[in-house]
């Protein structure tokens, strides 16, 4: 291949480059290309981690329908998302438009903010759960001093405990999607303020018509990023509920973790996988098209 | 041009990064068949052999010190013994062996394995040594799956009532009877409770395991995989009734607040736990650490009416050899050794209950008579049901997944015991019995 005539620049050029690219593309191929498609092999198949594969045809997706635990959740899945996507994204908005609006200590803001985003989950469990503790945690002493007599049970709730780790989620994530969005204020022209101003717009006026559209694209980023980690959720529910109590927070992601390394049945855990890549798709593919009517670039 | 040359390229990547990948799993594998079994290749006679053994991490000092005797009478066989942290255990044993690691031989619970149908039935092996198994008593049986003894334990962990006897004394009530009703039992915790908010004292502690509530049901003979269960509605009743007179901590707040039955009795707020015999060499670790100070015993757990006294449930953990060693014979007198007589007094001068027992093992256990607890030979007195049947995916599915589920729901109040037995009875058989029944039973 080298030997007939002498490189020319271009080509020389190129081959530096994949060179370059060699050791994370080998990575991508060895971690995640390969055993992406090594588990759609094995979602048709039954195999415990040893012996031969038993193709089952589309048994583990037909068993699927009829699985309590899987239905169960698929929708805690879908109600988590939910909850959490929109009231993140909203409450990063505000957090980011006034930190953006020229305040004293703007830093130390944007670091409390961002702070918990980067803090362990362990931890961050830990001190939730105190705070939620339901006849101790200072949440329900102070309901209870308000006049409540029968305050959330929040983790020891079935009713409540979607909402609890949902709450902690949200908290969690704020400054991840407030910096995206401090990004994305910073690059809006002043003079298009600047001319409204002129025109004798208000604040209110000014976010709808200038700040809203112009970081329209930023806001479709981070709804696709925050659907995406929403369904993805698994180290916060593993650490706070363990999936109870009873079913009520068993999130999809925990009961694929559940059916592969603590039952062993791969092939079933890599058809539940499949299904949740299937629904982020769609998801996906239907904000890309939707996109087209409201965001401006 | 340009174009094939970058398909040129992009396939000697596709191509180097396949052989990248070819060529790591083949070193993987030599190295690992280093780790794991390697022996010299020289057919000599007196051949030395080389094993790298997993155990729990409970186990680990146990083993290492038993070696210390099993080297005097097999110079031969040279042993390495590891662990890996308890929660991830068999996901990462399964996950190595699963790649292609060879131990030959492994310590964990059998119905965690057996699936896998890479341990090795011991019967032949047991049957050409002349290994006495009498010693292994009741427990021999529930061990037998699908006709085979896939392992031999080296300890068996029965449940026991550990009591606080200061808290009995300070409140003038005669210490537990060894021959107790689980109503007795309620009667008692509700005598010695005391106190509220930060200075309350509980009667007793009953961990958040779906054990601490089922086993009464368990001690009169129902099993968690029965297509009947409602001997268990009397079992959840009961917690409910002992949690309605204050005399043990709520699920719900037990849950939340992570309370933890060694951290509980040691900090000397309940004044009784029901809990397994590992539970002696925690609380003796305590002392030595000077954690801990007051007096305290065991009596054996209270048991439903017309049940014998010393009715416990016991969890055998045994020792493994793998179909594909090539050094099985060996292996063999690596089980033989540290699950029978000689290995068992090693355990059991360690405080635990071990598998086997006769009277040396019994001396072993029970000391000089100078530790803490007095009555250590409600231990071996005891008769057990197995915990829970020993076959794969009970655990998992059945115990720590509905058994615990449903169970938590009766505790919050969502669902009467009664609810919660149908629901498992049904989950029971759709969950479990429709992927294991047919192919594992205990026999």
């Amino acid at each position: 291949m080298f030997g007939k005539k002498p490189l020319t620049m271009t080509q020389r050029n190129r081959i530096n480059g994949y060179m370059f690219l060699l050791p994370n593309i080998l990575g991508f191929l060895a971690f995640i290309l390969i055993p992406v498609f090594f588990s759609f092999g094995m979602s048709f198949v039954e195999w415990n981690g040893f012996g031969a594969f038993k193709f089952i045809g589309f048994d583990n997706y037909t068993k699927l329908l009829q699985d309590d635990n899987f239905i169960i959740s698929f929708r805690n899945s879908i109600i988590f998302m939910l909850i959490t996507v929109p009231i993140t994204l909203f409450l990063a908005l505000i957090v980011s438009v006034w930190l953006n609006s020229g305040i004293k200590w703007l830093k130390l803001f944007r670091t409390a903010v961002f702070l918990p985003y980067v803090t362990s989950t362990i931890a961050v469990a830990v001190v939730w759960q105190l705070i939620f503790n339901p006849t101790k945690g200072p949440v329900n002493t102070i309901l209870m001093n308000l006049g409540m007599d029968n305050p959330p049970g929040w983790f020891a709730s079935t009713s409540w405990a979607l909402i609890a780790v949902s709450i902690v989620y949200i908290w969690n994530h704020i400054g991840y999607y407030m910096v995206l969005y401090l990004a994305g204020l910073q690059g809006i022209p002043d003079h298009l303020y600047e001319a409204a101003d002129l025109d004798g717009a208000g604040i209110i006026h000014k976010f709808f018509h200038i700040t809203l559209p112009s970081l329209s694209p930023v806001i479709f980023f981070t709804v696709i990023m925050g659907v995406i980690n929403s369904f993805k959720v698994f180290d916060m529910i593993y650490v706070l509920t363990q999936g109870g109590p009873g079913r009520s927070t068993q999130v999809l992601v925990y009961t694929i973790y559940n059916t592969a390394f603590k039952q062993f049945d791969f092939g079933y855990a890599s058809a539940m996988a499949y299904v949740l890549f299937l629904v982020i798709l769609v998801i996906t593919f239907i904000q890309f098209r939707a996109q087209k009517k409201w965001v401006n670039y | 041009m340009k174009r094939k040359l970058v398909t040129g390229m992009l396939f000697l990547l596709i191509v180097s990064a396949l052989i990248a990948c070819s060529s790591k799993s083949t070193t993987n594998e030599s190295n690992n068949q280093n780790a794991g079994s390697s022996s010299n290749t020289g057919e000599s006679t007196d051949k030395n052999v080389n094993f790298t053994i997993p155990v729990l991490p409970d186990d680990l000092p146990a083993f290492e010190a038993t070696y210390a005797e099993f080297q005097e009478e097999h110079p031969n066989i040279q042993i390495k013994f590891i662990s890996f942290p308890a929660n991830q255990y068999y996901e990462k044993l399964r996950t190595q062996l699963s790649g292609g690691v060879e131990y030959d031989l492994f310590g964990g619970i059998l119905d965690k394995m057996v699936d896998t149908g890479i341990i090795e039935p011991l019967n032949d092996y047991i049957k050409s040594n002349n290994t006495d198994v009498s010693g292994y008593g009741e427990l021999y049986k529930e061990m037998t799956i699908n006709g085979n003894i896939y392992g031999l334990p080296f300890r068996k962990s029965p449940w026991m009532l550990f009591y606080n006897k200061d808290i009995f004394d300070a409140a003038g009530v005669e210490y537990p009877s060894a021959d107790m009703t689980w109503d007795e039992f309620r009667a008692l915790a509700a005598k010695v409770t005391s106190g509220s908010g930060a200075d309350k004292t509980y009667g007793a502690f009953l961990h958040t395991w779906a054990q601490t509530w089922y086993m009464s049901a368990v001690q009169a003979g129902a099993t968690v995989i029965d297509k009947d269960l409602s001997p268990f509605v009397d079992a959840l009743q009961l917690r409910l009734d002992m949690e309605a007179d204050g005399s043990i901590m709520p699920w719900a707040e037990s849950k939340s607040t992570g309370a933890h039955y060694n951290a509980i009795f040691q900090s000397g707020t309940v004044a009784m736990s029901i809990i397994g015999d590992w539970h002696v060499a925690q609380l003796r670790k305590a002392e030595d650490e000077g954690k801990m100070s007051f007096k305290w015993d065991v009596v054996p757990i209270p048991h439903p009416k017309g049940v014998e006294s010393n009715t416990s449930l016991a969890t055998p953990v045994a020792l493994m050899i793998n179909k594909n060693s090539k050094h099985k014979e060996e292996a063999y007198k690596v089980v033989e050794f540290f699950t029978g007589s000689k290995g068992a007094q090693v355990f059991a001068s360690k405080g635990f209950v071990t598998g086997y027992t006769d009277d040396a093992v019994k001396q072993a256990f029970y000391g000089d008579g100078s530790r803490q607890p007095e009555h250590l030979n409600y231990f071996y007195e005891t008769s057990e049901y197995a915990e829970y049947p020993m076959l794969p995916g009970v655990k998992t599915i059945v115990v720590d997944g509905i058994f615990l589920q449903e169970g938590e729901l009766v505790f919050i109040g969502d669902k009467t015991p009664q609810e919660a037995v149908a629901a498992m009875e049904e989950r029971v058989q759709k969950e479990w019995a429709s992927i294991y029944e047919e192919q594992f039973s205990i026999k």
